[in-house]
This record gives C-alpha cells, structure tokens and sequence, in this order.
C-alpha cells in the first residue's frame, strides 16, 4: 500500500499537464542543442542525457526534496506528521521519492535517451552510467533531506530563504563526489584506473559501486534522522557502523596515497590504516557535535540511565559524538603504537582540542540569555585558530600543536580541555539551578 | 486516565512550568486557562509528547510521555494555537491524508471521513483546497484532523480563535457530543464565557503553577451548592436565624444580600426555604448561585470568593 506521505506528495505533484509538459520540454532541449551543432550525433545524444539528468534529477530533485522539507516547517504541519502514526521509513520514502516524482520523471526520460545510445552503439562499458546517474542522485537528494532535516525547524524557513545556501550545499556535495571520484585516479596516476587496498579497478564500475553504497547510506541515515525526530528509540550503533564503513573505504586509498607521495616504505599498511581511522571518526565525531541536539536535558536523561544502571537506554541516549570519540580513542590506541612518521602525540594534540572545542561550543548553548551560538563559536574558532596565534606567536605551542616542543602542547590543550569542561559542568548545574 | 506529576519545563533563558502536578478524569471536559505567558501552550506541547520535559512525568492510561511518545502519540490528537494545513489538498484530501497517516483500516476510512466531515459541517466543501478557506473553516478542518483517528485524549490550543458566534457555538456542541463518547478534552483558551458552556473543570494556570484545578457546576453532581438569599429589609437577627439552619456553611451577607454553600438535596433546599421563611425572614429571592468560569476565574487570581 502506498504510505500517505507519499500518496499526499503524489497528489500535490503529479497531473496530466505536468506529465505531458516534462517530455516536450526536455525533447525541445535535445532538438535545440543537437539543432545547434548541426548534426545528429549519438554520442552527443548521450552526453545531453547525462547532463540532463544531473541538473534535473540531482539538482532540482535536491531543491525539491530540500523545499518539502523546509514547507513543512514553514506551514506548520510538522507536528501533524510528529503526532501521526507513519513511521520513519514510510515518512522518508514519501518525502524523497514523493516529492521529487517529477524530477525522477524527467531523468527517466533521460536515462531512456542514455539507454537507446547504450544499445545503438552496443557500448557495455557504459552500462556504468545507467548505475551511477540514478545512485548519485539519490545520494545527492538524500544528501539534501539529511542536511535540512538537520536544521532545526523553526530556523528551516530562514535558511529557505537563503536560496544561496542551497546552491551552495549542492556544490559542496557534487565536489565531495567529484573528489570521491577521482580520488583513486589521482592516486594512481591514471584517470581509468583506481587502486582500492591494492586491488586495481577500473574508475568507473568503481564509482557506480560506491555511489550505490553511498546512496545507500545516505537513504539509511534520512530514516535514522527521521526516527529521532519522530521520537522512535535508536541507538548510536548504526552511527558507529557508519563511521566503520567511511574507515573501511577512505582506509582503502591509504596504500595508494602513501606510494603518491613517496613514502610507502616507511609507513606501514597497518600504521596507515589506523592514521585513516583516526582521522575519519574524529572528523565524524566533528560533524555530529555541531549537528546533534544540544539540550542539557538530553545529558541529564544520559545521566539518569547511567545512574540507574538501566545500560541500554543509556546507550540509546548516548550522544552519536561521544560515541564516536571513543571509537577515535580506540584508534589512537591502535595508531600510536603502529604510528611511524611522527609522534602519536600529535594526534593526542588533535583530541584534545577537538574536546576544548566541544566543550566550549556547548558552553555558548548553554548561555542563560544565548543568541547565535553557532556564530558565537564560528568567532571563537576564527580567534583561537588564527587571529591569536597570529598576535601571539611566542604562544603558539599552546595554541596550535607545535611538533617542535609537543610537551608543552599537551600540557596547554590538557589545562585548556579541562578548564572548558569545568566551564561546561558549571553552565549546565546553573542552567539546572534557573 | 491522565496523570502529570511534578512536571518541569524549562526553555534557554526562562522556567515555562514548575512542578505541575494534576489527574485528568476520562470524558470530562478541562478548560485550561491563565494569563499570556502562563505555560499553558508548553504544558499542552509536554502532554502531547511533543517536548521532552525537563522533570517529571506525563502518565496516558499508564503510558509515559516521554519513555513512549510514539503510543501516547496514537491515543491522543492535538490542535496547536499555530496549526498549519496542506493549502493545495482539498478537505477531502486533507482527511483522507490524515486518516492513511494514522494507519486507518482501508475499509474504514472513507466512512470515518465522511462521518468527521459531517460532525464539522465540511461535507459540502469537500473538494474545496483548504488554502482558500476562512479562518473558521480552517480551524474545522484542523480539528476533523485532530479527531481523525478516534484519539481517547484531545488537546485543543486556543480552538476558538478566529471563530464567528456560530461557528463557536457549533464548536461547544462538538466537544460536548466528542466528550458523551468518552473522550477527554482539555481546552485551552481565553474566551472564558464560551468555556463556561461545556467545560466540566478549570484548571488555572500562573506563572507555571497550578493555581488551581476544580470541577465546575454543571459536572459536580453531589456536595455543596452555592445558595443566595435575598431580603426585602433589613432584620437585625436575620444573621442569627440563617447560622442556626443545618446544613448551611461559608456564609456571607452584603446589607441584605447573603450567599452561602447549603450540602443538601433539592427536597432539603425546599425544607430550608420553608423553615427560613416560618423564622420570619422577609425571604424576597432564594436560589442557586451558578458559578461563571470567568468569575471562578478572577476569583482563583484575586484569592476572593466567587
């Protein structure tokens, strides 16, 4: 049975007119551009569909997908869709394939243009492209749900406004992909092939892969957004095996980029792996701090199940960030003992400001009287990163990590950790305190 | 049956409630009232599950609001102040969408549409989009919605807003005829006349306290009725002679006016007229006070009798 979500999305974007106009229009374009060159060409048949599916799949599916999302908050209807009985699958499906049915419309036109070349000129290599267009888009537009549904809603119709933010986001995901892409080539040294953990593949079955996969995860992290908005119980775990997969993949091109910039003899495959490890949850650790909720009531129900000894509601209420920098600390572990270019101390450095941080950004949500909290950190972050080192350079070791006299920057960021915890302890008991 | 206990609510920069604790009775009607700024749209938010209290629990027929939203979610159905419809569905549309979003058997569903259509007076509009109507048609419309799946608790925000006499009126018919079937119903509005007719508790809200929390007349069956007695001339021992009276409590005389709270049968009240009137007292009217929610009210702000 269609769910109602999708059934409502149906019946708000599908109608005749629309069905008969998508075709015309996008037949116009074929017919304009190949009028332009002159001549019918097959490959430049084929290479209008691609593009044409990208700009109106990805990019006006994204818009579209995004837009639903943002209206909801904007006519007030969110809490209808909270208090009804749908549950988050049902709500992501209706919500990426609802509203975005016209732009899948349109791209299936175009896919069936791409498909016609595909066997007038019995070309199997690009088959690929029937995977990776539709895969990419739905990573794209999944993409596009997951960061509005990000935003909390009362801010939604705001950001709406700022149509650039929008192009912008997109821009930002189709550099991600690109750099995705073509990151095995640049490794290799080939623009055909791409080594993953020694394997050399061919890029483009390579990519179709991985934007299957991708896709994939980014359906399943719009379901997982969706049920904690909907109040359903998760738990970190499916966070973690996220992070365990963007280890495991980005771990793949470790090997390569060692041989790219010489220094595959002296690092080993285990040290390099972990190194990827570390660096992965901890930027994911990044991410989830800056998008999780910040609610001191949300710590003090962590606290109250730990307190209670009731573990797996605690584990349920587990911060994803703090789960995911435990999952960093283990593989600090692992990488300090396999770590031979420099100093695990480094990546101590590292933790330990990505903690400072943490604690501060909290600090600033958990101001009595907040405004902007998010931009109150965006100034911090631009003072302690840049302008203090700049105007106090003999202070830089305990400002930046200074290889050079590494004890001493640790011991600054572990005073520094400590006091901005302290800080974050005290804002939270006052906030408790009225 | 519903049960808050010691409910805390607090937002970044300012306590919305404190320590709030009540019951609610299945099938009665509670008017929630209190100035601006009082806590009643958060308290109504926390009862619907939609916010995560600060402290305290929220108890639905013995689920808890915040360890089950999703099941206080199916029992209960709630209207904000703010509501937002689809504007391009049409009624129709609008409930069928909400009754597919409640999991509604296929079977079921167009008769319960068509049923709620007619409880809110839209089965002639049905295929009119919900963004070109009038605010009252609107608010019928957001309220079909909210009952659409037969919730055992109904939380209204400030229903009446924006509503014509009739449409109100038709309003308090509704909530008393959704009340009859069983459902409980807390109500939160300003318009406190309006409240008077269907609402079989107050609970008055201040500052994010319970200032108080009673049934009204038109529910209380039993227990003391609220008595005036008014004399056509002063009498000097007219005092004496209404204290002697059993059954008589809380007196209060105004020159010849007196008002007391008399714990009897309609049978006694009349033995009471009678014997006050064998006493000598010039009796020139005798008869049940009817308590205004509105006086309840100001009575519960200003700590005087009503």
């Amino acid at each position: 049975m269609i769910s109602a979500e999708l059934r409502r999305n149906l019946w708000l974007e599908v109608s005749l007119t629309r069905l008969m106009a998508i075709p015309v229009l996008l037949g116009l374009v074929f017919w304009g551009l190949s009028s332009l060159r002159g001549t019918f060409n097959p490959q430049f048949l084929a290479g209008t569909a691609q593009v044409l599916f990208t700009l109106v799949c990805s990019f006006w599916g994204a818009y579209l997908v995004s837009s639903s999302i943002t209206e909801e908050a904007q006519a007030q209807t969110w809490d209808w869709q909270r208090l009804s009985s749908q549950s988050p699958v049902e709500l992501m499906a209706g919500k990426l394939f609802g509203s975005t049915v016209l732009a899948w419309y349109g791209g299936a036109w175009c896919l069936a243009a791409y498909l016609a070349y595909t066997i007038m000129s019995g070309d199997l290599h690009s088959v690929s492209w029937l995977i990776l267009l539709p895969a990419s888009a739905v990573f794209i537009q999944a993409g596009s749900m997951l960061m509005t549904l990000g935003i909390p809603p009362e801010q939604r119709p705001e950001h709406q406004q700022k149509r650039g933010m929008g192009i912008l986001r997109l821009l930002v995901i189709i550099l991600v992909l690109q750099g995705v892409a073509g990151l095995g080539a640049e490794l290799t040294g080939s623009s055909h092939r791409i080594q993953w953990y020694g394997v050399d593949a061919e890029l483009l079955s390579f990519v179709a892969i991985s934007a299957v996969i991708w896709a994939g995860w980014a359906v399943f992290g719009c379901v997982q957004r969706l049920s904690t908005l909907l109040r359903c119980p998760t738990t970190p775990t499916p966070w973690l095996l996220f992070a365990v997969w963007c280890s495991l993949y980005f771990a793949g091109f470790a090997h390569g980029f060692a041989q790219k910039i010489g220094v595959e003899s002296a690092v080993s495959d285990a040290s390099s792996y972990s190194l990827t490890v570390y660096v992965v949850t901890l930027s994911l650790a990044l991410l989830m701090v800056l998008q999780e909720e910040k609610s001191p009531v949300l710590w003090r129900m962590w606290f109250s199940a730990l307190h209670g000894k009731k573990y797996f509601l605690a584990w349920q209420r587990t911060p994803r960030w703090v789960a995911t920098t435990a999952m960093s600390i283990i593989a600090l572990g692992y990488a300090a003992k396999t770590l031979q270019l420099f100093s695990p101390w480094m990546l101590v450095a590292l933790l330990l400001l990505f903690l400072r941080d943490a604690a501060v950004l909290y600090s600033f949500y958990w101001t009595p009287k907040r405004s902007r909290p998010q931009l109150a950190f965006a100034i911090y972050i631009l003072l302690v990163y840049l302008l203090l080192p700049y105007l106090l350079e003999p202070l830089t070791p305990v400002l930046l990590p200074d290889p050079g006299s590494m004890a001493l920057s640790i011991s600054g960021f572990c005073l520094e950790a400590a006091l901005a915890v302290t800080f974050c302890v005290y804002r939270w008991k006052a906030f408790y305190r009225g | 049956m519903i049960e808050v206990s010691n409910l805390s609510f607090r937002y970044a920069t300012q306590q919305a409630l404190r320590d709030v604790t009540f019951s609610l009775e299945p099938a009665t009607i509670t008017a929630l009232v209190g100035p601006n700024g009082a806590g009643k749209s958060t308290l109504l938010r926390c009862m619907a599950a939609l916010e995560i209290p600060f402290d305290g629990s929220i108890k639905l027929w013995g689920s808890d609001t915040h360890e089950d939203p999703r099941v206080c979610h199916q029992l209960l159905g709630f209207l904000s102040d703010q509501f937002g419809l689809y504007d391009d569905l049409t009624i129709e549309q609008s409930l069928s969408y909400m009754a597919l979003a409640h999991h509604l058997p296929q079977h079921t569903l167009r008769s319960r549409v068509e049923l709620v259509s007619r409880q809110l007076g839209l089965a002639d509009r049905m295929q009119q989009k919900t963004g070109v109507l009038s605010r009252g048609l609107r608010q019928r419309v957001a309220i079909a919605q909210a009952i659409m799946h037969q919730p055992k608790l109904l939380l209204l925000d400030e229903p009446a807003s924006g509503l014509d006499p009739e449409a109100r009126n038709e309003l308090s018919i509704l909530l008393k005829l959704l009340c009859g079937e069983g459902m409980t119903i807390v109500v939160s509005s300003h318009i406190l006349a309006e409240l008077s007719e269907y609402s079989t508790h107050m609970l008055v809200l201040r500052e994010g306290m319970i200032q108080s929390h009673q049934a009204l007349d038109n529910y209380r069956k039993t227990g003391a009725q609220h008595l005036q007695l008014v004399l056509s001339r002063d009498m000097s021992d007219a005092a004496s002679i209404v204290e002697a009276q059993p059954g008589i409590s809380d007196i209060h005389w105004e020159g010849q006016n007196c008002q007391f709270a008399f714990n009897g049968t309609a049978e006694e009240q009349s033995q009471l007229l009678g014997a006050l009137v064998k006493s000598g007292l010039p009796v020139a009217e005798f008869y049940v006070l009817k308590r205004n929610l509105q006086d309840l009210y100001l009575a519960d702000l200003t700590g005087r009798v009503p």
